[in-house]
């Protein structure tokens, strides 16, 4: 660990206090990624060329094309708004159908959508793959001197 | 008039307003005219932002007489290398590192190929130069075995007038202090990696401080790639406080240094970064990464670190935010650095500068 404080050195005593306190935060496990490793969006970093990151990131967001119904736990750091939070979470609970409703229609939007772009994706990989086509009526442009 | 010589332009590889060689460029182009010198800003036509046209010519109209001498600003590869190359006057470069490629890999090959092709004819531009500035310590040693004749050192100058303006009051009611405002500003580019920053952020506001806001302003446009690639990763994490600010006006930023608790950069390559100035100036602790030209940005002020695991930079982040003493030794050596950089007698420096290219 490299630590400078004001112009100051301070790795050598502030530094074990920062690394105890990094200790602790890890210990609780409090930051989770929805995704494991292989699928988080920092793979996209990984790519070499912009067709790589392009196939990387059709894959990734075809694993998130959905909005999770799962309903968030907002922060709440005194008594009287957690109590708050709970009476509204339980309201919530009675009024949710609507909400799962209208989600799930845009989740199926949301996925075809997805397979749109991956579909399109392919289609424009084949093309690159079996030579030019005519723009106009997308059919394969023959091989010169062949009979038409 | 100065030297005897009627004109200085500048030539850049792109002109838009907020972008930090285009800030320096103009703040010369002012203190050239200043000093007697006609000056222009040049950029090939295509890379000049449409907001900008006013401060700019365009490289094709630009016809310079041949005893003038031209100061160039070299980043990338550009139109503006064949213009400087063929150039017959006096020529100083100044040199604001090329950033390694692979940062741009994936993200976008245009520019990597840009930057390997700025690269590779970086040996060639500095044979050509009667002159070469850099913009800090970092910059100067990169370079001073391509060139012949020592690496002069002009850091990149600031003009408080660009942040003190009054603060873009719709900003500022968004932005109340009512949660702890942690601070990053620059382009959205793969090199500043602002992935680290976000998941040190993922850990603070978790673990330790839930009512805290991560607050990103600077442009999306030169790498939208790798900006799609932050957005989901703030979504992975479900980080419902990261707020994407992108382009922001003087009075914008104005306002976003005026919310911000802590400034905090984990970018891995800069000259010099701008930005850690624009918070001193605005009084806001700064912690950046001890890479690049930070620590001469910094010099001996704000808190440099390295080699920690996001847990440790959020750790380190809350020590800065609730230890009131060591905020207040920040701040203060942050203040005595404020009195170094605008104690620059800019007119003087480049005065002498611009007398010993001419002769």
């Amino acid at each position: 660990m490299k630590l400078t404080i004001a112009g100051q050195d301070r790795a050598a005593d502030l530094g074990p206090e920062i690394h105890a306190a990094a200790n602790a935060l890890v210990t609780a496990g409090t930051v989770s990624s929805r995704y494991a490793p292989t699928d988080s969006a920092l793979v996209l970093g990984g790519a070499r060329t912009e067709a790589e990151y392009l196939r990387e990131l059709i894959r990734l967001v075809r694993l998130r094309s959905a909005i999770s119904f799962a309903a968030p736990t907002p922060p709440h750091r005194n008594p009287l708004r957690r109590l708050a939070g709970a009476l509204r979470a339980a309201v919530w609970n009675r009024l949710r159908y609507d909400h799962d409703h209208t989600v799930n229609q845009l989740n199926v939007q949301l996925k075809l959508l997805a397979d749109t772009i991956e579909f399109q994706q392919q289609h424009f990989e084949n093309i690159l793959k079996s030579g030019p086509t005519n723009p106009v009526t997308d059919a394969r442009t023959p091989p010169p001197g062949a009979s038409t | 008039m100065s030297g005897g010589t009627a004109r200085v332009d500048q030539l850049v590889a792109g002109f838009a307003l907020g972008d930090a060689i285009s800030h320096e460029a103009l703040l010369l182009r002012d203190v050239l005219r200043g000093l007697g010198y006609a000056s222009d800003i040049v950029a090939p036509r295509a890379r000049i932002a449409a907001a900008a046209t006013a401060d700019c010519v365009p490289l094709e109209s630009w016809r310079p007489q041949a005893p003038n001498p031209v100061i160039a600003h070299y980043s990338t590869a550009s139109e503006i290398t064949d213009a400087l190359l063929a150039h017959r006057g006096r020529k100083a470069l100044v040199y604001h590192n090329v950033t390694p490629a692979e940062f741009f890999d994936g993200y976008d090959d245009r520019i990597a190929a840009e930057l390997r092709r700025g690269r590779a004819e970086l040996a060639k531009v500095m044979r050509a130069a009667d002159a070469v500035w850099a913009d800090s310590q970092y910059n100067a040693a990169e370079i001073q075995s391509l060139c012949a004749i020592p690496v002069r050192v002009f850091p990149l100058p600031f003009a408080p007038a660009v942040v003190d303006v009054a603060p873009d009051p719709a900003v500022a009611a968004r932005f109340s202090r009512s949660m702890t405002n942690i601070l990053f500003v620059g382009r959205m580019v793969p090199n500043k990696c602002v992935e680290d920053l976000l998941h040190a952020f993922a850990w603070y506001n978790r673990g330790i401080n839930p009512r805290s806001r991560l607050i990103l302003v600077g442009s999306n446009r030169t790498a939208p790639r790798y900006y799609t690639m932050l957005r989901m990763l703030a979504r992975d994490w479900d980080l419902t406080t990261v707020c994407f600010e992108e382009f922001a006006s003087p009075s914008g930023l104005s306002a976003y240094y005026s919310a911000a608790d802590l400034f905090v950069s984990t970018s891995r390559h800069e000259g010099f970064c701008l930005p850690l100035v624009e918070a001193m100036h605005k009084q806001v602790p700064v912690l950046a990464r001890a890479t690049g030209g930070m620590p001469e940005a910094l010099s001996g002020a704000g808190v440099l670190f390295d080699e920690m695991a996001p847990p440790e930079l959020a750790a380190l982040m809350q020590r800065v935010l609730d230890d009131a003493p060591l905020r207040a030794t920040v701040l203060a050596a942050q203040r005595q650095r404020m009195v170094q950089i605008l104690g620059r007698d800019l007119r003087e420096e480049v005065g002498a500068l611009v007398r010993e290219l001419i002769t």
